[in-house]
């Protein structure tokens, strides 16, 4: 297979990125836990949302695992393939966490893997050429403008995530491999709407607006036009803040574990969901599992009610009913019940 | 720099974006022959020498535009070699594209995050990669063709208009030039080479930025990308000036150029209108006489036409009008008249008037050449578009297994069921055209309810992606509140804030109805158009005046022929009357025969049953 692979451009630390607190948090908190199941980022343009997608794979600590093998012999047609990670003899390297960008024109073929069209033309090989889907496995699979993903690949996708398993069949290949990642999607709400069950399946949903405050905005423009002039002098400059919050980061996934969720704020949750009528019980399943992630970023082994009453709202937000003539916007729904029912005090 | 009448601000955005590529590109909006396609592409010779220039066709693929296999160079070498697409090709150069807007979305899509990243990913066909693709994009349009769509604005640093100063001058202009060929003098070429050169030294203060955000603060402007553009604009201007430290005079120009056309939400006619009001006059660029004096007829239409997409602002003009206010107050009648709907006498709706064969028509309309390609199954040519790729992958397959016993063999059999053609998706959904009468008359006859029942349909639609288009009339003339492909979040967000009161303009909507599905039908863009009308049927309002004609009278007359046109064009109509009482004037059912339509008294059905009449209705063309 031919490849071009151009070093792209390094991207804006994640540390530099200013305010959007929430939008940076849910992704965070995917990253310690990737079973939240994903976030959604809706908002205005412009507002660095793929920037902080981006660079969210370079604030992460390196791997120690191989990829999913790259290519395998499928001289019989007949047999089923389990591509797994490489055998444990080959040496280990390490990598980052892989990023991948899903386009907007990719075709199935590329998304789900195929035959290897070059290995059949000049070796008469049958053999399997591992999609994006394989590519994104232990990591993150981004799509930009997820409102404008043409449907075909959309159920492709909610096929896959369901179920962490990408299986192939086509072209006389029989294949399947483990494809578990965390889905992040990004888009202008105003340039189209997106299906109702991919938004489900999008475990944390965040909206994002401008930032109004003007030193911020003078902020922004400084740190972006510097790394763009100067990326290397620029990412040195942040790497002591980028370390730091790398460390937070490993520290919290090594606790994770041990966190805990005390029945009382557990059952709290669910009455939560209850009041707001939400289908299912995905709501409280990504509260309890986000609300477990912020504790272990916050050094603790025991959630607290204010952990809850920060991942409720970018867990419930895109669950509740649609309803076109709601007067109130749906985050202050969710504030307004939670003021009602969780503690104020954390225990 | 006048070389270019009319031009001013063209020329100048084409100027500062070819000494910064960072400033993405411009867009050129304006009337059909402006000049501004003539100056794209002589602005070529603004950028350095080597640069290539790349045009993209509209009718151009999406392999064409990512890249693909060379098929001819693939099987010359014996293994697989892609070709870069024209958007890696433009890379160092400039992507040209005459009437942008009217580029397939998947087109727009494609070329909008080459732009944001730089670069090209292509994941298609069994090939994967990324090529860089910095390139600066220069686009046309004509807006009074087809909007632009959303994302363009944000993303490329300058949306320019050209205007037609004078006529005469103008023409007299071209003409001159293109005997002698149209270029761009050569001290400018120097002086543009000279300042990008200076660019990396200049330097902008905090100070100016935060003037920059403070005015982009003020404007509403979303997000920060507009900034970083016009900071970038300042410092172009700064260099293009030959020097080295940005002046208020190039704060002014980026704030003019880059933050006043994303004033707001939907900024396009609006940072005209405000353009020539409340700009800071700057030097430095160029002669600005006439600029915005013409008052020509089209142009004020437009604007008319742009504002009503900005229901905040209609909503608070309102309150300001006293004559309005006055209708209003007459007119208006307290919300609580959309009582409870009453199930008991729900309407039979017969399909009688409908026009199967019509709706047929539109459906089969689509080929099975366009679209966007999903799959390859087997299948000759004959019966659709061969896919090369998935053929020669079925016959090396085949061969495979032959080679074993003929190693000699080198060439690839095709044999006949190796052909693989590719399967189309065509865009899903219908377009669904809202049309919601406004007027007095409506306010006492279910306004809420109307509304009502037209945002459950909406909520329902974005089930289907169907296209939605709403329609809102009342008082002089019917306004497109939000053109089709638009979310339908804003559409429900537009619909909440309208208010009833003023004459009824039924035939000016109906003629929006037309030009929408004309164009539809025209670009193929949904396989049926279905309008769903809420009105009273009583049109008071004409759309062709007549002299001293009674108004009413000639409002109801002019119905019959706008109807007929319609009904031609239209896949599938339903008349909601919204009409309340027993009073015997049968306006909405004449309007139904007129237009063929389902005819459905509203005021007895809840919006579920509106939900479900349409959804039965519409479920023929899906």
């Amino acid at each position: 297979m031919q490849k071009h692979t151009h070093q792209s451009y390094s991207v804006l630390p994640f540390a530099a990125i200013i305010g959007q607190e929430k939008m940076k948090l849910a992704l965070m908190l995917n990253a310690i836990y990737p079973a939240i199941g994903g976030v959604l980022i809706m908002g205005h343009r412009g507002t660095a949302k793929s920037t902080s997608v981006r660079a969210l794979a370079d604030l992460l600590p390196l791997r120690q695992d191989e990829p999913l093998v790259a290519e395998m012999n499928v001289n019989d047609a007949h047999e089923e393939l389990v591509l797994q990670s490489a055998s444990p003899t080959e040496k280990k390297s390490s990598r980052h966490v892989p990023m991948i960008t899903l386009p907007l024109s990719a075709t199935e073929d590329r998304v789900v893997g195929t035959l290897d069209i070059e290995a059949a033309l000049a070796h008469g090989k049958r053999s399997f050429e591992p999609g994006l889907l394989a590519k994104a496995n232990g990591g993150f699979l981004y799509i930009d403008e997820v409102n404008l993903l043409d449907d075909h690949l959309v159920d492709l996708l909610l096929d896959v995530a369901a179920s962490g398993v990408n299986i192939v069949e086509r072209e006389g290949l029989s294949v399947q491999h483990p494809a578990k990642f965390v889905l992040v999607g990004s888009g202008n709400p105003e340039e189209g709407d997106l299906r109702p069950q991919l938004l489900d399946r999008f475990g944390l949903y965040t909206q994002i607006t401008t930032i109004t405050d003007i030193d911020k905005r003078v902020a922004v423009i400084k740190n972006t036009e510097e790394f763009r002039q100067h990326p290397e002098k620029f990412s040195k400059r942040w790497q002591p803040q980028q370390e730091k919050l790398q460390q937070q980061i490993v520290k919290a996934m090594e606790i994770l574990p041990d966190v805990v969720l005390p029945e009382t704020l557990l059952a709290k949750t669910i009455e939560l969901c209850l009041h707001l009528k939400i289908d299912g019980h995905r709501g409280e399943i990504t509260i309890s599992r986000a609300s477990r992630a912020l504790a272990a970023l916050h050094g603790r082994n025991k959630v607290v009610a204010a952990d809850i009453r920060e991942v409720a709202p970018m867990s419930l937000q895109h669950r509740l009913r649609k309803d076109p003539l709601e007067k109130i916007d749906s985050i202050q729904k969710i504030e307004n019940i939670l003021n009602e029912i969780m503690p104020t005090v954390n225990e | 720099m006048s070389s270019f009448p009319g031009l001013q601000d063209p020329f100048l955005a084409i100027t500062l974006a070819a000494i910064s590529s960072d400033l993405k590109g411009v867009l050129i909006a304006g009337p059909t022959g402006t000049g501004k396609s003539t100056l794209a592409r002589t602005a070529r010779s603004l950028f350095p020498a080597d640069s290539p220039f790349v045009n993209v066709p509209l009718n151009c693929s999406l392999e064409r535009l990512v890249g693909g296999i060379d098929i001819e160079r693939s099987q010359q070498a014996g293994r697989l070699i892609t070709s870069p697409g024209l958007l890696a090709s433009a890379h160092g150069g400039i992507l040209y594209i005459d009437e942008i807007n009217l580029l397939a979305d998947e087109l727009s899509a494609e070329i909008m995050q080459a732009v944001m990243k730089e670069e090209v990913q292509m994941e298609r066909e069994g090939i994967s990669y990324t090529y860089p693709a910095k390139f600066t994009l220069l686009g046309t349009f004509n807006p009074t063709e087809k909007e632009l769509p959303l994302a363009f604005y944000d993303r490329v640093g300058f949306l320019v208009f050209s205007e037609t100063i004078s006529h005469l001058g103008w023409r007299m202009f071209v003409t001159a030039r293109q005997q002698k060929g149209l270029s761009i003098p050569q001290d400018i070429i120097d002086r543009v080479e000279r300042a990008r050169e200076i660019l990396p030294n200049v330097t902008i203060t905090g100070k100016q930025i935060a003037k920059i955000c403070q005015y982009a603060t003020d404007m509403g402007v979303e997000g920060n990308r507009a900034e970083v553009l016009a900071v970038r604009c300042a410092k172009a201007n700064a260099a293009l000036n030959l020097r080295i430290a940005v002046t208020h005079e190039d704060i002014y120009l980026a704030i003019r150029l880059i933050l006043m056309p994303r004033l707001g939400d939907h900024a396009l006619a609006d940072s005209e209108t405000s353009r020539k009001s409340n700009v800071p006059d700057s030097q430095g660029e160029g002669d600005n006489t006439g600029q915005g004096q013409l008052p020509d007829v089209e142009k004020s239409e437009k604007q008319e036409g742009r504002k009503s997409t900005l229901p905040q602002q209609e909503s608070s003009e309102t309150k300001g009008l006293g004559e309005e206010k006055r209708v209003s107050l007459k007119d208006i009648q307290p919300e609580q008249e959309a009582e409870a709907f009453d199930l008991t006498d729900l309407p039979k709706y017969t399909g009688k008037q409908e026009k199967k064969a019509k709706a047929g028509k539109h459906h089969l309309s689509k080929s099975d050449t366009r679209g966007r390609h999903v799959r390859s199954v087997p299948g000759m040519p004959s019966k659709g578009k061969i896919d090369l790729i998935a053929t020669i992958k079925s016959a090396a397959i085949n061969n495979a297994s032959k080679t074993k016993e003929n190693q000699q063999s080198q060439r690839l059999k095709i044999r006949k069921e190796d052909f693989h053609i590719k399967k189309f998706q065509h865009r899903s959904g219908l377009l669904f055209i809202f049309a919601v009468d406004g007027s007095g008359s409506m306010a006492i006859n279910h306004f809420e309810a109307a509304k009502g029942a037209a945002l459950k349909l909406l909520e329902k639609a974005y089930v289907y992606r169907d296209q939605v288009a709403l329609i809102y009339f009342r008082h002089k003339q019917a306004q497109l509140l939000l053109a089709p492909g638009a979310s339908i979040t804003q559409a429900a967000t537009a619909l909440k804030k309208v208010r009833a009161g003023g004459k009824t303009p039924l035939g000016s909507a109906l003629m929006k109805t037309i030009d929408l599905v004309k164009k539809n039908n025209i670009q193929r863009t949904t396989p049926g158009t279905v309008l769903i009308l809420f009105t009273d049927g009583k049109a008071n309002q004409p759309y062709h005046e007549k002299e001293g004609a009674n108004p009413t009278t000639t409002a109801m007359v002019e119905l019959k022929p706008i109807c007929g046109i319609l009904r031609d064009e239209i896949s599938s109509c339903i008349v909601f009357d919204t009409r309340i009482g027993k009073m015997a004037n049968p306006y909405g059912e004449e309007l139904a025969e007129m237009l063929g339509a389902s005819y459905v008294r509203l005021p007895k059905a809840t919006a579920e049953d509106v939900v479900n009449i349409v959804g039965g209705k519409s479920k023929i063309f899906r």
